[in-house]
């Protein structure tokens, strides 16, 4: 009996031990981070808008506040004095760069939320037309919930292959990877309203140009990110009366692309990108989709259409010099030799990249 | 006595498997990295081999004195006074190993999980738990080593479903055998100081001597080889998530992929594997304890004799006390380097000598 109390006098004691008293962050003492924006300004300070859920009358409002300092840290310092309770973005789901920081050297920014255990690096990233917060304050004045709102935005534009999913982790990945470069969601405002504008193109650690949404598109189908759908829309025909015959729109539904390196002497670099696609006819007024011959016609026609804006991608990834396609690190790993003797920087733009998407019916929905 | 008879195979791999994973696990690729490059996981594989001949040494010395651990035949085959002078190097050697594992593993825990708690409180707690089961019997401690070992499938699923949900790139591992041979090697020696642990067999091989001395070789060895494999697994894993300049700053790569895990709800998974790696800590801790104890009980036991909790509770304070002296990163790679020096004696050095003189007078404890 005795010797039961004293296990159970120990049990308690030991209780209070294991509470971990000195590392808990309590919620009612935090005040959440849900998104945030980074822009520079015109003295390279950076200021960060942060936007932070309270509950009025249990409906979720969002508060708006920014900080300005040297390093992202003394922003959130500057931010936390303008708060009740401890300013805390480990639960940050979203981040927007302004362009003109992204321009920069985005690196330099990204250091804390990899140092910091806390952080939440697999949030998803994008960079803006323009200044970041003005987004985040447009958004506040329609009240709506801001990072949900983004996050849906984003994901939704992912699954129909229409941007790459990124977040804060992989994009380091790339950002360190000298034969590889990566490309991010870019979201701007259009008469008020925020809209996915395409993707903005990265070299290195820093914003080099954009893509279109439809280039963006094609992108994805020809590194293999297909997602759940992936729309597009080509141009069959120059001369029929109206101008909705003149097109046709489809659906990836299974796509095979492959990076092949023909040539990879340091002086000539070919690469070929030989993209296999099949496609179901979503909308084409023409009809008449059973004729072996016809689809046999559009094939070809489509498969023109999507090589030549292909081609026109390829230019203009060499002009921007982002290696989105990964072509360097092809080259690191299976011709390390051309890899030492060149400079990949100089030598990107010059490369020759052939495309080739070859196009295959096999739907057309409940009509023919 | 009648305990040894309960004792199987399956308890001695995995004793020497829960050995050999520690703290080393987390850092392993980026510390190989370092050297070998993308021929990491050859290091590996490598300083896996290396580890299977030392042990087939080890065993030959076993094999020879099957009814008694190092701690015995060291003072049969040298004489009294260099026999005990060998018994007290593994006995500082198992304390400093049992701290340098404390080092490492309260920097990580107060780096990743706990930052404002004092150092003092994480060490306390490991050597605690360290020190409850080391000081039972073998029977105890292998069966408490078996039970804790589901957990390590829990790690390997993890690092699994990283390596499905993460868009990883295998042309990381490219172009093959190029960081050439002198890196490899030298990362093998890298590899090799964390997959320590083998040398166990020096003192537990009178414990599992009835199973057969072909048994003891064979399950000391499918521990090297599980634990080879799962290191290469870890190591290919990290190469293909992280990109060869982003692993060079990454100093625990295997919690850092984790972290970057966002399932649905769930956020900071490397919270959950950090609780599931202190596990494997203390195993590690509770077998280096266990070896210092064990010496200590064989050599001091006709002077004092007094038990084995006395022994380890004392061990154990003088491990943590040491632990608590570093202040910085450099200061316990010092510490390192040092047991790295000393685990080249204990490991290759007195045991090879002590191999050679009784193969030389033929001498043999099997009378």
């Amino acid at each position: 009996m005795v010797r039961k109390c004293t296990v159970w006098v120990i049990v308690v004691v030991i209780v209070f031990f294991l509470a971990g008293c000195w590392d808990q962050r309590l919620l009612k003492e935090g005040r959440l981070v849900y998104a945030s924006a980074f822009d520079l300004q015109q003295d390279e300070k950076i200021k960060t808008t942060a936007i932070v859920q309270d509950m009025k009358n249990g409906i979720p409002t969002n508060v708006l506040i920014q900080g300005e300092g040297n390093t992202i840290r003394e922003t959130r310092m500057d931010m936390d004095n303008k708060l009740s309770g401890d300013f805390d973005p480990s639960k940050n789901r979203i981040f927007l760069l302004g362009e003109e920081l992204a321009q920069k050297d985005i690196y330099q920014f990204l250091d804390i939320f990899y140092r910091d255990p806390s952080s939440s690096i697999s949030a998803n990233i994008v960079v803006t037309e323009g200044n970041g917060e003005d987004i985040l304050e447009k958004m506040t004045q329609k009240n709506t919930l801001i990072a949900e709102f983004l996050i849906e935005l984003l994901s939704s534009a992912e699954n129909s292959t229409l941007v790459p999913k990124q977040d804060v982790q992989s994009i380091w990945t790339n950002m360190l990877d000298p034969g590889k470069d990566f490309a991010l969601p870019l979201i701007s405002l259009k008469d008020d309203e925020v809209v996915l504008a395409g993707t903005g193109l990265f070299h290195k650690h820093a914003l080099v140009g954009s893509l279109t949404l439809e280039e963006s598109t094609l992108f994805l189908i020809m590194s293999n990110q297909k997602k759940k759908v992936a729309r597009f829309v080509s141009k069959i025909s120059e001369e029929k009366e109206m101008r909705i015959q003149n097109y046709i729109s489809y659906n990836f539904s299974k796509v095979n692309s492959k990076l092949k390196v023909l040539s990879a002497s340091p002086e000539n670099i070919e690469v070929e990108i030989k993209a296999k696609v099949d496609i179901t006819i979503l909308e084409f007024p023409e009809d008449k989709l059973s004729n072996e011959e016809k689809i046999q016609k559009l094939n070809s026609l489509i498969s023109k259409d999507l090589t030549a804006k292909a081609e026109k991608l390829v230019k203009k990834l060499q002009a921007s010099n982002s290696d989105l396609f990964g072509i360097g690190r092809e080259l690191i790993a299976y011709h390390p030799k051309t890899w030492e003797q060149i400079e990949w920087e100089e030598e990107y733009p010059n490369i020759t990249i052939t495309p080739e998407i070859e196009v295959d019916i096999v739907g057309h929905g409940i009509i023919n | 006595m009648k305990n040894r008879i309960n004792l199987t195979t399956i308890q001695l791999t995995f004793f020497i498997i829960q050995t050999q994973i520690g703290v080393g696990i987390l850092g392993l690729p980026s510390n190989v990295f370092s050297t070998s490059k993308q021929d990491s996981w050859m290091s590996i594989l490598f300083s896996g081999i290396v580890i299977q001949v030392i042990i087939l040494m080890m065993w030959g010395i076993g094999r020879r004195f099957p009814s008694m651990s190092l701690f015995h035949y060291s003072t049969q085959l040298i004489g009294k006074v260099a026999g005990t002078s060998i018994n007290i190097i593994y006995i500082i050697y198992g304390v400093m190993v049992a701290s340098l594992v404390l080092m490492y593993s309260s920097a990580i825990i107060k780096m990743w999980v706990l930052p404002l708690t004092p150092k003092w409180i994480v060490i306390a707690l490991l050597t605690l738990t360290a020190v409850y089961i080391g000081k039972e019997t073998v029977l105890e401690i292998s069966s408490f080593f078996v039970v804790v070992s589901g957990l390590i499938v829990l790690l390997i699923i993890i690092s699994f479903i990283v390596m499905f949900t993460y868009p990883v790139d295998w042309r990381f591992l490219f172009p093959i055998g190029h960081s050439g041979i002198g890196n490899i090697l030298r990362g093998a020696k890298e590899a090799y100081f964390s997959m320590l642990g083998f040398e166990l067999i020096l003192i537990l091989y009178p414990y599992f001597q009835h199973i057969g001395e072909k048994k003891v070789l064979f399950s000391v060895s499918i521990a090297n080889l599980f634990v080879t494999l799962l290191y290469t697994f870890l190591m290919v894993v990290t190469m293909v998530t992280f990109s060869p300049d982003e692993l060079l700053t990454i100093p625990q790569p295997v919690l850092y992929f984790v972290k970057s895990l966002y399932l649905q709800i769930v956020e900071r998974i490397d919270l959950f594997f950090i609780s599931l790696w202190i596990i494997n800590v203390i195993t590690t801790l509770t077998s280096y304890l266990f070896l210092a104890t064990e010496g200590c009980l064989i050599t001091f036991s006709k002077y004092k004799n007094k038990g084995r909790t006395i022994y380890i509770l004392l061990l154990s304070a003088i491990a943590s006390g040491v632990a608590l002296i570093p202040n910085k990163e450099s200061e316990i790679d010092l510490m390192n380097k040092a047991v790295s020096q000393m685990s080249n004696v204990t490991l290759l050095i007195i045991p090879l000598f002590l191999f050679g003189i009784s193969i030389l007078f033929r001498e043999s404890g099997r009378m």
